[in-house]
This record gives C-alpha cells, sequence and structure tokens, in this order.
C-alpha cells in the first residue's frame, strides 16, 4: 500500500537558472586565491618553525648550558668554583709549583749557631704542586 | 551514455572541471530544494547550495566510494544547514510570503505549493527542532530510506527511526496548535491518518 506524505504539499524549488555559472565562477575564483594563500601558509609555518628553534637554542644556551666563568670572575666571587669538585676536568686545574729552602728557613730560627739539624726525606713522592 | 558518480569522483579529484560541472547540474536542484526545506529561506538554500558543492570540489580527496554518492552530498548539505540553523536560532526569520513570492516571479517552484495547507505546514516545519527537522525532512521529502539516512546523519538506524517518528508526531501538534484554521485541523487529520 502506498504510505501517505502529507509533506508532499509543501512543494519542491529549483535551482535559480544561473546557478551553474555562479558556481563555475565561484570555483574559478576560489582556485586562483587558494593557491597562493597555500603558499604563504606554508611560509609562515616555515618561518615561525624556525623561530621556534631559535628560541629553543638560545633558552638552552642561557638556562641549561651556563658556563662557569673566567678565573678573574671567581676570584672577584662572581663564578661558582668548581676546581674542589673532584669532577673538575683536569685541564681546567693550574699547577703551581712553588719551590721552598726549608734548611735556610731553619738555621734563622735556631738560636745556637752550632746546633745541627738532620733533615730526612721522608718521602719518595715528588710533590706535584698545589691545584686551584 | 551516463557516467557514473563515483567516476565522475574520481575525475574531479584529478580536478576536472567539467565534471564537477557535471555533479552539480545532476544534484543542484535536489540540494537547493533540501536546504529550502531545511531552512525555510530559499536564497539562503541558494547559498549553502553553492557552499556544498565548493566543499565537494575541494573536498574530493575525501570521499570514499564505500556508500551512495548522493549520500556524501547530502551530509555536507545537511552538516551545513545545520551550522547554519543554530546561527539562526536566535535572529528572525524570512516570513514566507517573501519567499513564495520570490518562487513565483522566478518560476523556480514546482507543483502548488502556495496555499494555506503548505503556509501552516512549513510553519510548522520551521518549528520543528533540526534533530527531528532533519531526518523527516529526507524521508518523507527526499524519499531516503532509514539506512541511507543513517548514513547521512552518522547515527544508528534505531536513532534515526526514533526520530522520524518522533518528528512526525511533533508535527502534527504543531499543526493543530499553530491556528485554528479548518485547513491546518484537516491537514493534522490528514497527517495522523496518514501516519497511523
Amino acid at each position: 500500500m502506498e504510505e501517505h506524505n502529507p509533506l508532499e504539499k509543501l512543494g519542491r524549488v529549483k535551482a535559480p537558472p544561473d546557478f551553474e555559472r555562479r558556481i563555475m565562477d565561484r570555483l574559478a575564483h576560489l582556485k586562483r586565491t587558494k593557491a597562493p594563500a597555500s603558499v604563504f601558509g606554508l611560509q609562515l609555518s616555515l618561518a615561525g618553525g624556525l623561530t621556534a628553534l631559535l628560541i629553543c637554542f638560545l633558552l638552552v644556551n642561557v638556562f641549561v648550558l651556563q658556563k662557569p666563568g673566567t678565573l678573574a670572575d671567581r676570584n672577584r666571587g662572581l663564578a661558582p668554583d668548581r676546581s674542589a669538585s673532584t669532577s673538575a676536568p683536569a685541564a681546567q686545574a693550574i699547577p703551581v709549583m712553588e719551590s721552598m729552602n726549608y734548611s735556610q728557613e731553619v738555621r734563622g730560627l735556631a738560636a745556637d749557631p752550632n746546633a745541627i739539624y738532620i733533615l730526612e726525606n721522608v718521602s719518595d713522592e715528588t710533590y706535584q704542586g698545589i691545584q686551584y | 551514455m551516463r557516467m557514473d558518480e563515483h567516476e565522475l569522483m574520481s575525475r574531479v579529484r584529478e580536478g576536472d572541471e567539467a565534471a564537477f560541472a557535471r555533479i552539480v547540474s545532476l544534484y543542484k536542484d535536489r540540494i537547493v530544494n533540501f536546504l529550502y526545506q531545511m531552512t525555510g529561506d530559499y536564497q539562503k538554500a541558494v547559498d549553502l547550495s553553492q557552499e556544498t558543492f565548493m566543499r565537494v570540489y575541494f573536498k574530493a580527496d575525501k570521499y570514499r566510494p564505500v556508500a551512495a554518492f548522493s549520500s556524501w552530498v547530502y551530509t555536507i548539505a545537511s552538516n551545513l544547514a545545520k551550522t547554519d540553523l543554530k546561527k539562526k536560532n536566535r535572529s528572525v526569520t524570512i516570513p514566507l510570503d517573501d519567499v513564495q513570492n520570490d518562487l513565483k516571479a522566478g518560476s523556480f517552484s514546482e507543483g502548488a505549493a502556495d496555499s494555506g495547507l503548505a503556509r501552516n505546514l512549513r510553519q510548522a516545519l520551521d518549528n520543528l527542532n533540526p534533530r527531528y527537522r532533519l531526518p523527516v525532512i529526507l524521508k518523507d521529502v527526499e524519499g531516503y530510506s532509514q539506512e541511507e539516512i543513517a548514513v547521512i546523519i552518522n547515527k544508528p538506524v534505531g536513532t534515526v527511526k526514533a526520530r522520524i517518528s518522533r518528528g512526525r508526531h511533533m508535527l502534527k501538534k504543531y499543526l493543530e496548535k499553530a491556528v485554528s484554521g479548518g485547513e491546518a485541523l484537516a491537514l493534522a487529520k490528514e497527517y495522523e491518518n496518514g501516519r497511523a
């Protein structure tokens, strides 16, 4: 049995006569404007990406890879002294050799000139110097 | 020989404007009518139809020939209509008389729709929530099956069935309430008898 449909009474409308021409005009217009827009978008995203990379590089350099500072800065207390740390690389330590003549000093201190002091070498190891 | 719509779409995907023009020519009246029934505004329907076909062209690469091509076009059109109705929800609607005058002047209408019955039905349809209006129009105006409507609006068949039923019931109530004129009551009765 055929189903009764009251909504048929609404009637149907059609597209206007110039509908297709308007569509094709709009398509041509969009095609013209869309292509440059996509190239511009690509350029914009590339520029944005590069800027983000640059910012990351700067942040890493400033906050993560902080340099220990110069020796003069350290002496002035402007930079942390890392020489005491065991992990400090050997290349950064500065060896200083200080030669001392203890015999002269002891003689100078002694009141009795006939007294003889025997200085004995207590270690075979040579002095390596002082590390700052 | 009538070219297959899937084949036309594969050509459109490659940028063939002639194939696109063929699709427009095949679907323009159906889409304009569908959007007119959805929005109740002829000019809006024409604008939305243009937007629908633009999307068909520029989103052709997203089309998958798993369902009927018409379902895909109607999905685009119904999504546009829903978005427009949300915007329109708080705005003033154009009186139907103006539209019908336009139709007479432009001779775009088919059949005798300029009657009190049609006007009341139109008003009732405009009052219907788009959630129910869409499946009712797809079923009763466009003649789609419940399964096809389920594909178009991306809802289960059971939901579609329930919405059609509820939408028809609400239409009938609106018709009964809207006017106390004899035509509207007759139409409401006719609707009730037809759908019983």
